[in-house]
């Protein structure tokens, strides 16, 4: 009975307190530089200004707090995908827009990307070529970085599991691992089924995603217990924790890299059998004696 | 063969015999008719029947024993050492009085002459074991407490009449932390036991109430489990509260960690560029230059 009466009055409070209090106009330098004279779109006018509508809006829902639960609460979930989206790892913090924007247009007109290739702009009309190094056509290529939750096993162990199935498209690598009786396999399944997931709300083509890297590392805390032996002597056994990582890309990857390789073996100087190097030494048209 | 037709009579003859090993003949075998054995002897009535003592007639009474003393000396007998005392009188006064004082609503005991006004003891009413019965009530007292002190209490505070106190000083218990050398004295509790005029039961606990405690119970842990995670098990979600710790899976790509460090700087200078750029070009509209 005192919970329901207290909710609502925390939930009001809870809205009241975004209104924007009154702000002194002495300070003006350094708004300069800040945001918050931008975000109201003038500069000395509105500072003071409440925002009086999004307090009325909460004020008038009526909401029954017995009703509503964590995946219900608005607020939380708000917040909490704010903060996911803070920690999510995605190309946009690391690549400036205009290159994003260009990588879509070149892939949207060839299929995949090519490099250095000169690309339209058609809101800007302008025309750029777009070169990029390695690690930004990297971040920029659409994938799924995996990693696993923490696993009591060795990295000598997981090795051998790894080894079976990299470079292998991902639903015909849980086809050999769901038949594979080893620890390890079961554990890159489970890891694998999950990124399957994630690549379906992605709207990737499950078929042609595969395994581009995985690898084991070690994942700390390991825990050491005596090793008691003869004659006084002792011995440490280990207890090893390890992670799996996986990135998973797709056929845009694949398609990328075998027209790169393509290119690289057209661009290659045809073979001859003699060798066509420069002489090591100078050769003058006369004889030194 | 004399000499075993006569080993009742010639002892001497019987332990001679024991010597002999070989199995004797059936012949000698002691006679007896089947019927005759009885298989399953009553382990009673077979011992000597005593007359019933005197004592044993009065039974309708509360306090016999001035009766009992009468009926030995009518009979001529000498009294019981039991008999002799004055204990059943007293009792008897004793019980007037308290039936006396039940009535009238006053104590049953002399009040202790030390007045306190705010007790600060705590006394904790404790669940029944086995062994009592309603008609018993346990407390965990203070150790600095006695019997007359319970009684005292009981009596004042709630209006209750302890008709007797026993005393249970618990052990204390050895205890023994992770990081230990040794182990140390826990606590000493005193427990004490009244029996009281009237039967007291604890009511049931309600189903749904211990449902939740141990859901409480079971997501208080999952969550700590959480929070405690070591290495990659902070990665795990979890599902205690209904999800309230729950925060929404992204999926991440991957960055090389060159490229996130390249492109973070690169990405900040380009945004302070742009910050620069509409302050200046706010400023030259306010001025109007």
């Amino acid at each position: 009975m005192v919970l329901t009466s207290i909710i609502p009055l925390i939930r009001r409070g809870a809205a009241m307190a975004p209104r924007l209090a009154p702000r002194p106009t002495v300070g003006m330098a350094r708004q300069f530089h800040g945001g918050f004279a931008l975000r109201n779109e003038s500069f000395f006018g509105e500072v003071t200004k409440n925002d009086e509508t999004k307090v009325q809006e909460t004020n008038t829902e009526q909401v029954d707090p017995s009703n509503i639960t964590p995946a219900t609460d608005k607020a939380l979930q708000d917040k909490y995908m704010e903060e996911a989206r803070a920690e999510q790892i995605s190309a946009e913090k690391y690549i400036s827009p205009l290159k994003r924007k260009l990588f879509d247009l070149n892939v949207a007109q060839h299929g995949f990307f090519k490099n250095h290739q000169i690309v339209r702009d058609p809101d800007a009309d302008k025309t750029y070529k777009l070169s990029l190094t390695v690690n930004e056509i990297d971040a920029l290529e659409p994938s799924i970085y995996l990693r696993s939750y923490r696993i009591k096993s060795s990295t000598k162990k997981a090795t051998v599991v790894n080894r079976l199935v990299r470079g292998y498209t991902v639903k015909s690598a849980i086809n050999q691992l769901h038949f594979n009786p080893k620890k390890m396999a079961t554990e890159l399944e489970r890891l694998l089924k999950r990124g399957l997931e994630q690549a379906r709300k992605l709207n990737y083509d499950e078929e042609q995603l595969y395994i581009h890297a995985l690898w084991v590392g070690s994942d700390g805390n390991w825990q050491k217990r005596v090793d008691p032996k003869a004659r006084g002597r002792t011995g440490i056994i280990t207890h090893p924790y390890v992670h799996l990582r996986a990135v998973l890309r797709t056929d845009l990857t694949t398609k990328r890299l075998r027209w790169e390789r393509d290119q690289a073996f057209l661009a290659a100087k045809p073979s001859s059998g003699l060798n066509t190097e420069p002489l090591n030494f100078s050769v003058r048209p006369y004889f030194r004696w | 063969m004399m000499l075993n037709r006569n080993w009742k009579s010639v002892n001497i003859f019987r332990i001679a015999s024991r010597s002999i090993h070989h199995k004797e003949n059936f012949r000698k075998y002691p006679k007896v008719n089947v019927k005759d054995v009885e298989l399953e002897k009553p382990r009673y009535g077979f011992r000597k029947e005593r007359a019933p003592l005197l004592s044993e007639g009065v039974t309708d009474t509360l306090f016999p024993s001035v009766e009992i003393r009468k009926k030995y000396i009518e009979n001529s007998k000498p009294v019981p050492i039991k008999y002799r005392s004055r204990s059943d009188e007293i009792a008897k006064r004793n019980y007037e009085k308290y039936k006396e004082e039940v009535l009238t609503g006053s104590p049953h005991f002399r009040v202790g002459e030390k007045s306190v006004y705010f007790p600060k003891a705590r006394i904790c009413l404790l669940r029944p074991n086995a062994k009592h019965t309603p008609y018993q009530a346990k407390f965990l007292v203070p150790r600095n407490f006695n019997k007359m002190d319970l009684r005292d209490y009981l009596w004042h505070v709630y209006g209750l009449r302890a008709l007797n106190v026993t005393v249970q000083l618990l052990h204390a218990r050895f205890e023994r932390g992770p990081d230990d050398h040794a182990r140390y004295r826990g606590p000493q509790y005193k427990k004490m036991t009244i029996d009281m005029e009237e039967p007291f039961i604890w009511p049931e606990l309600p189903n749904d109430i211990v449902k939740r405690a141990k859901e409480n119970y079971d997501n208080q842990l999952a969550i700590i489990e959480n929070k405690n995670a070591v290495g990659s098990d902070k990665l795990k979600p979890s599902e205690a509260f209904g999800g309230l710790y729950d925060k929404p899976q992204l999926s991440d790509s991957f960055i090389p960690k060159r490229t996130k460090r390249v492109g973070e700087k690169s990405l900040s200078s380009l945004k302070e560029k742009e910050e620069s750029q509409s302050n200046n070009s706010l400023l030259e509209s306010y001025l109007k230059l």
